[in-house]
């Protein structure tokens, strides 16, 4: 393997110093500022990456020079370009096929869409069915779609206005909750959510948000003991941030934990993921928390289904839900499913999170943005 | 199995690797560590995994195959008599060419031993079979020190073994040396899997950093997986063990570097070995005899 450093006045001519001196195959490692706006790039490559060597050398071992003939040689090298000229034209067609592929899972998913349009309206009038299929698009339930559009439409002329309406009703839904890190008094936040949705990311960018550019206290407290390396998470983000933690594996653990941080401005609580259509899962939150002063805050996943998520927020909300965190938006195509997570409940969105760098990549949504991102 | 053992088994009754613990817990496993270059640790990191599996309940035998630096005796503090190269040569038994170490570890060291395994005539070869033939009872686990680089030695071991750890650390000629050393595995020893361990860095993130480098290039270049086994801290309690001969995970079992074993372990036992390779004690040295490739 061939590693090398190169530095330039910008990325452009880094790059290609990269490509003149390792060959367009080369992997970037590292690219960083120096300062006085000069870049550096760490860049690898191995120019005889999957020939095996020994192979050649064991022929040459075995056979005397003489052996080989240059007819041999030269018909070697014809087949060996023959080869070649093949692996390029394979190459070539399963990329059209890996193409056409995509382009065949497009149109599946926009007949889906269409059909459930259709199926429900029939004959819908032609002001509404237009509307109704951008929202259905955007990730939108069919009959919540419908039913927007039927109130927007009901004190309206034209499409126009039609569409202005269910424009307001979204930005009234999805206007957003204060921020986690907003609080003026001390409060102790549980982050809860089936697994998978990403709580203990959420939680450590919220606590480096908190500690670094809001000036709160902050403590964390693992209660996810079930997870392999669940609590291990924590304490590294704890670490990392100079913050006090402990370990609660059940509720008077909890309760001791909150009275040890007392004077902290924001406790944050790890709970363990469970299934949200399982009883149990919920019953562990309840009694982990109860009679505790700890607000939650359900997690859930951009990309889950509409449908889905409405009836997941509708079981966690029975123990109480104080604001919803939606996580990995940078991971769905479609965000009708937001809608559908705060329509019909009094609940808003306090925060979106949108990759996977910690603290970076959390934000307090807007509602306008939000409503275009519904309507694509 | 003892009042300790039972104990250890019981803290782990409740987190989500239940199941895997005992499905995968007691299967015979052979791990080949290895490392690109000398010097990033690969020895203590490989002693002190025999501990902490042999804590864990695992009958080991770790086998230090490092022909250049084979230094795991002097890290648990032994002394060994006779090695390989006694057992080859000289008659004597097995028994007596095994060293006792902490926790119930047995080192085999290979001496000068190692190098005449690569080229043994076929009788010395079932010599040597017939003499390994009853350790098969006594472990469920063999580990082994290659010792560092891309020789025939590394290649031998690494190429019998189930899985190969490579280890690696933060330094950037440490991450060339190591993918050499993946490149040779993938491309003459016909190995599909490569678990890579991180030392000797400050946080996670840093080893991870580390691991996606040497991941971009891999991924690029060879056919091979590479998957981040496990990472451990930097931590002034291993140099502190090595002064006093002692494990770091014996003598200071709470120490970051101590726990990073154990996730290591872990992380080890839970993925299933690497499909369509020798799956017992005797497979694993038949299957190593066998290999003609290695004789020069």
């Amino acid at each position: 393997m061939n590693m090398q450093t190169f530095r330039a006045a910008t990325m452009r001519e880094a790059m290609n110093m990269v490509k003149a001196e390792l060959g367009a195959e080369a992997v970037l490692l590292s690219t960083r500022e120096l300062g006085s706006g000069r870049v550096e790039i760490v860049a690898a490559s191995d120019p005889q990456p999957k020939t095996s060597v020994p192979d050649f050398s064991r022929i040459a071992r075995n056979t005397s020079p003489t052996a080989v003939s240059p007819e041999i040689l030269n018909s070697m090298l014809t087949e060996l370009q023959e080869m070649r000229m093949e692996i390029k034209q394979l190459r070539s067609e399963k990329s059209v096929a890996r193409r056409s592929r995509q382009d065949w899972d497009r149109m599946v998913d926009e007949l889906r869409d269409l059909a459930s349009v259709m199926g429900i309206h029939g004959a819908e009038d032609a002001q509404a069915a237009p509307i109704i299929t951008r929202l259905v698009r955007g990730g939108v339930e069919a009959c919540l779609a419908r039913t927007l559009v039927e109130q927007a439409s009901q004190n309206a002329r034209t499409a126009s206005d039609t569409l202005w309406g269910v424009k307001q009703s979204l930005e009234d839904a999805l206007s957003p909750a204060p921020a986690i890190w907003d609080s003026s008094s001390r409060s102790v936040a549980a982050l809860i959510g089936p697994t998978g949705v990403g709580k203990t990311t959420t939680l450590a960018k919220i606590a480096a948000q908190a500690t670094f550019y809001h000036g709160k206290k902050v403590a964390l407290v693992a209660a996810d003991t079930y997870r392999i390396g669940g609590t291990e998470q924590v304490k590294t983000y704890a670490e990392l941030l100079g913050i006090p933690w402990m370990v609660a594996e059940n509720r008077n653990a909890l309760a001791g934990a909150l009275k040890r941080f007392e004077r902290a401005d924001l406790v944050l609580v790890d709970t363990s993921g469970h299934s949200p259509w399982q009883d149990s899962g919920l019953a562990y939150l309840d009694t982990l928390t109860s009679g505790l002063p700890v607000e939650r805050h359900l997690c859930v996943m951009a990309n889950t289904d509409g449908a889905d998520v409405s009836r997941m927020v509708e079981r966690y909300r029975s123990g109480g839900v104080k604001s919803l965190v939606v996580t990995k938006t940078d991971e769905a195509r479609r965000m009708g499913s937001m809608l559908s997570s705060v329509w019909g409940t009094d609940l808003q969105i306090a925060h979106l999170t949108t990759g996977q760098n910690v603290p970076e990549d959390i934000t307090v949504p807007n509602a306008q943005k939000l409503t275009q991102a519904v309507l694509g | 199995m003892d009042e300790t053992n039972r104990d250890e088994m019981q803290t782990h009754t409740n987190d989500q690797a239940q199941g895997l613990r005992t499905k995968f817990g007691r299967s015979f496993r052979v791990i080949a560590i290895t490392s690109g270059k000398g010097g990033v640790g690969k020895s203590n990191i490989t002693t002190n995994l025999a501990l902490t599996l042999a804590r864990d309940g695992r009958k080991v035998l770790l086998i230090d195959a490092d022909l250049g630096m084979a230094n795991c005796d002097v890290l648990m503090g032994l002394t060994p008599k006779h090695d390989l190269r006694h057992l080859l040569y000289e008659d004597v038994h097995i028994d007596e060419c095994l060293s006792k170490g902490p926790e119930g570890v047995d080192l085999l060291s290979g001496g000068s031993g190692v190098a005449e395994l690569t080229h043994l005539e076929s009788e010395q070869k079932w010599r040597l079979l017939d003499a390994l033939d009853p350790l098969g009872e006594r472990y469920d686990t063999l580990l082994i020190d290659t010792g560092a680089g891309i020789g025939t030695n590394v290649q031998f071991f690494a190429g019998a073994a189930q899985d190969v750890v490579v280890v690696v650390g933060p330094e950037p000629t440490s991450l060339t040396d190591a993918y050499s050393t993946i490149k040779v595995l993938a491309n003459r020893c016909g190995i599909r899997r490569v678990l890579v361990c991180i030392n000797n860095v400050t946080t996670m993130a840093a080893a991870r950093q580390v691991f996606r480098q040497l991941h971009s290039v891999t991924s690029r270049f060879l056919s091979v997986v590479v998957e981040l086994a496990g990472w451990i801290p930097s931590d002034i309690h291993v140099e502190k063990a090595v002064m006093t001969q002692v494990p770091f995970t014996t003598a200071y079992p709470m120490a970051p570097a101590s726990q990073g074993i154990t996730r290591l372990a872990e992380s080890i036992l839970r993925r299933p070995p690497e499909t369509g390779r020798a799956g017992g004690f005797q497979m694993f040295w038949k299957t190593l005899l066998a290999s003609e490739e290695y004789v020069t």
